[in-house]
């Protein structure tokens, strides 16, 4: 297997094909970021995670770069300036400008007990995203002092790249013949008073995650489809108090794909499915959700119809035509498509990371794992799922003020008898 | 540790009301926090915005400079009549109309509009004095744009004394569209001594006469509304 380094003289990587179309959506006041973040048990010291940040750097040669405009694509170069690590703001998922912050695509916030980082989707996932933090913690941990073994999302900082890490997986997947049609509705959107420009509500709720493991798996379905299925009740129930005329009722659900295709990579590897509701056919009740969400996901969720789907977003990135125009057409187009459609084909966004696979050595040293995807534009509230230590964490990201969806959705756990701790950046 | 009475969760220690239905907290035995302990930062980033003022300096010097190049050129090398001055004229309304205000915070709407007025004058005057012939074109222009000035006066004048519905600008608009066509064509007749003119500002202000019946008639009725929602929906 290849070794590769970016410290090697013109070390260079095309975006891989998801993130192709992130540089296109980026606007003055939004970017398509994510941010994870771990909560330790003890006040973090930013000299010390500094030092953790630049010995973990040269492991992840993918993340130690800038992005540069060449004439048909963007590409991604070694960067020679040394990241930061900057107390933690108000409102994460802040919008990514190139030329800012050394010109690297992800932040490292520091904030109490808790070291977080903003990550530009163009360079991963939260897979990836969850990968680099985690080692960067465990590596801030040895520092202090603590034995932090390496292994699960953990990687040894002694080894360099190989090549299965920094490859694009979807083009080594695209392979199916069969053709994907697209064919998406406009969907409901729950209606609110907009926050101002540059600003987020964000909601934690904590959850005990055997607690919930259990409920889910006495329905017969997975904590991901019963989340989805709690989000989607919440949503028809709020647009039946909002509109008489009824609207089809889609969350957006981002699949890992890595254990499917068995893929290392370390760069986006993921692809959104969609489960919706018709509410015109009548009121579903909660049972019935479950079994909308169960049957549909995985009637998506299988490697053939997976492969479709990557093969057809494969093909936009093949087509000759496509691949002639140059950048600011493309970006042109990417922009005015994501304005028209992107979101319109879905009310709400639920990612869960599942559980964060840490060595037991860590465990003590950390509390909490928070996922929070990028505030939507017109999606109201997206929300991101993660778990450590049986804490399983869903963070809201709203742009609205009104925080009647969260309220909703948590509550509807406080009635079926859990536990639910709330944090949030309101005022 | 506090629990919300509304929602029955769990509040977070720093918490002073619930994030979810905003019921206050009161709980005497909760020690004040510092601001560290909280889980989220206070500081909020909110990035700097360019300074319009850079940007009206910036695009006042791009157009300064090829208008100083051709005035160069016409002085020293391509001798044939004033025609730069036909390009500095232009660039000057361009820049009082578009570029002047950015200049000023917040410039106040009537000194705007005598800038605005006496840069369109002075483009027309120049352009006739360098290059016309019959005094009645300068005549009519000159009338034409103090109708325009006057018209634009009259809807600031109405717009600012109270808050206007967009759908009453509109037809304010519309109507001084009618008023100055009409007269606008009589003037030009009177000075030209061509009663073409009187027809084209005649038909004009009929047109810009009966689009504003239709606005009015269309804002009125709710189903012609819903008739032409549904008719040429896109």
């Amino acid at each position: 297997m290849k070794i590769y380094s970016n410290e090697k003289k013109g070390f260079w990587l095309k975006l891989d094909n998801a993130a192709k179309i992130f540089p296109g959506q980026n606007s003055k006041t939004w970017s398509n970021s994510f941010r994870v973040c771990y909560e330790l048990t003890e006040k973090v010291d930013p000299i010390i995670l500094k030092q953790a940040l630049t010995s973990i750097m040269p492991r992840f040669s993918c993340y130690d770069v800038q992005i540069r405009h060449g004439f048909f694509w963007f590409y991604l170069e070694k960067n020679e300036n040394t990241p930061d690590v900057l107390p933690d703001i108000k409102n994460p998922c802040h919008r990514i400008k190139f030329n800012e912050n050394g010109r690297f695509l992800f932040k490292v916030y520091y904030h109490g007990n808790r070291i977080a980082i903003d990550v530009y989707h163009v360079l991963t996932d939260g897979h990836g995203g969850a990968l680099f933090l985690s080692t960067l913690v465990a590596q801030y941990l040895r520092l202090k002092g603590a034995k932090i073994p390496t292994g699960g999302f953990v990687l040894p900082i002694d080894t360099e790249n190989t090549s299965a890490e920094l490859e694009d997986s979807f083009v080594k997947n695209a392979t199916s013949k069969a053709k994907y049609k697209r064919a998406d509705k406009f969907v409901y959107h729950a209606k609110g008073t907009k926050m101002p420009s540059h600003t987020v509500n964000i909601t934690s709720g904590i959850i005990p995650f055997d607690k919930l493991h259990e409920l889910s798996k006495s329905k017969g379905v997975t904590v991901t489809e019963f989340l989805a299925a709690v989000m989607l009740q919440v949503l028809c129930k709020k647009q039946l108090r909002e509109v008489k005329k009824q609207k089809e009722v889609s969350i957006q659900i981002p699949i890992d794909l890595r254990r499917t295709y068995n893929s290392e990579t370390l760069r986006n590897f993921t692809i959104c499915l969609r489960v919706k509701v018709d509410p015109n056919r009548g009121e579903y009740s909660f049972d019935e959700l479950l079994e909308q969400v169960k049957y549909q996901l995985r009637l998506q969720k299988n490697e053939k119809e997976l492969n479709m789907m990557i093969t057809a977003n494969m093909g936009i990135e093949r087509n000759l035509f496509v691949r002639a125009l140059p950048l600011f057409i493309k970006n042109l187009g990417v922009g005015i498509s994501f304005a028209v459609t992107a979101e319109q084909t879905t009310s709400s966004l639920i990612t869960n990371l599942g559980a964060v696979d840490i060595p037991e050595e860590m465990r003590k040293y950390i509390d909490k794992f928070i996922f929070m995807p990028a505030p939507g534009k017109v999606n109201a509230a997206r929300c991101g799922v993660a778990t450590v230590n049986n804490n399983l964490c869903i963070t809201f990201a709203n742009v609205y003020k009104e925080s009647d969806v969260e309220r909703d959705f948590f509550t509807a756990f406080v009635k079926m008898g859990l536990h639910v701790k709330i944090e949030s950046n309101r005022e | 540790m506090s629990y919300c009475v509304n929602c029955g969760v769990e509040l977070d220690s720093s918490a002073k009301k619930c994030a979810l239905c905003s019921t206050p907290v009161i709980n005497p035995n909760i020690v004040s926090v510092e601001s560290d302990s909280t889980p989220f930062s206070e500081t909020l980033q909110i990035p700097k915005s360019v300074k319009k003022r850079f940007i009206a300096f910036v695009i006042s010097v791009t157009m300064l400079i090829p208008n100083i190049v051709m005035f160069f050129l016409n002085v020293f090398f391509i001798r044939s009549g004033f025609w730069s001055v036909y390009v500095l004229a232009a660039s000057l309304l361009i820049w009082v109309l578009f570029v002047f205000p950015a200049f000023t915070k917040k410039t106040h709407p009537y000194l705007l509009w005598g800038f605005d007025t006496l840069a369109a004058a002075g483009f027309f005057y120049t352009v006739f004095r360098l290059h016309g012939t019959q005094i009645w074109i300068l005549k009519s222009i000159l009338c034409v744009t103090a109708l325009v000035s006057l018209s634009v006066l009259l809807l600031i004048i109405w717009s600012r004394r109270k808050n206007r519905h967009w759908t009453a600008v509109t037809v304010l608009v519309l109507l001084e569209s009618t008023v100055v066509s009409f007269l606008s064509g009589l003037l030009v007749t009177l000075f030209s001594q061509n009663h073409s003119f009187l027809v084209v500002g005649i038909v004009i202000a009929c047109c810009t006469f009966v689009l504003m019946c239709f606005f009015i008639y269309c804002n009125k009725s709710r189903n012609v509304r819903a008739w032409l929602n549904k008719a040429f929906f896109i």
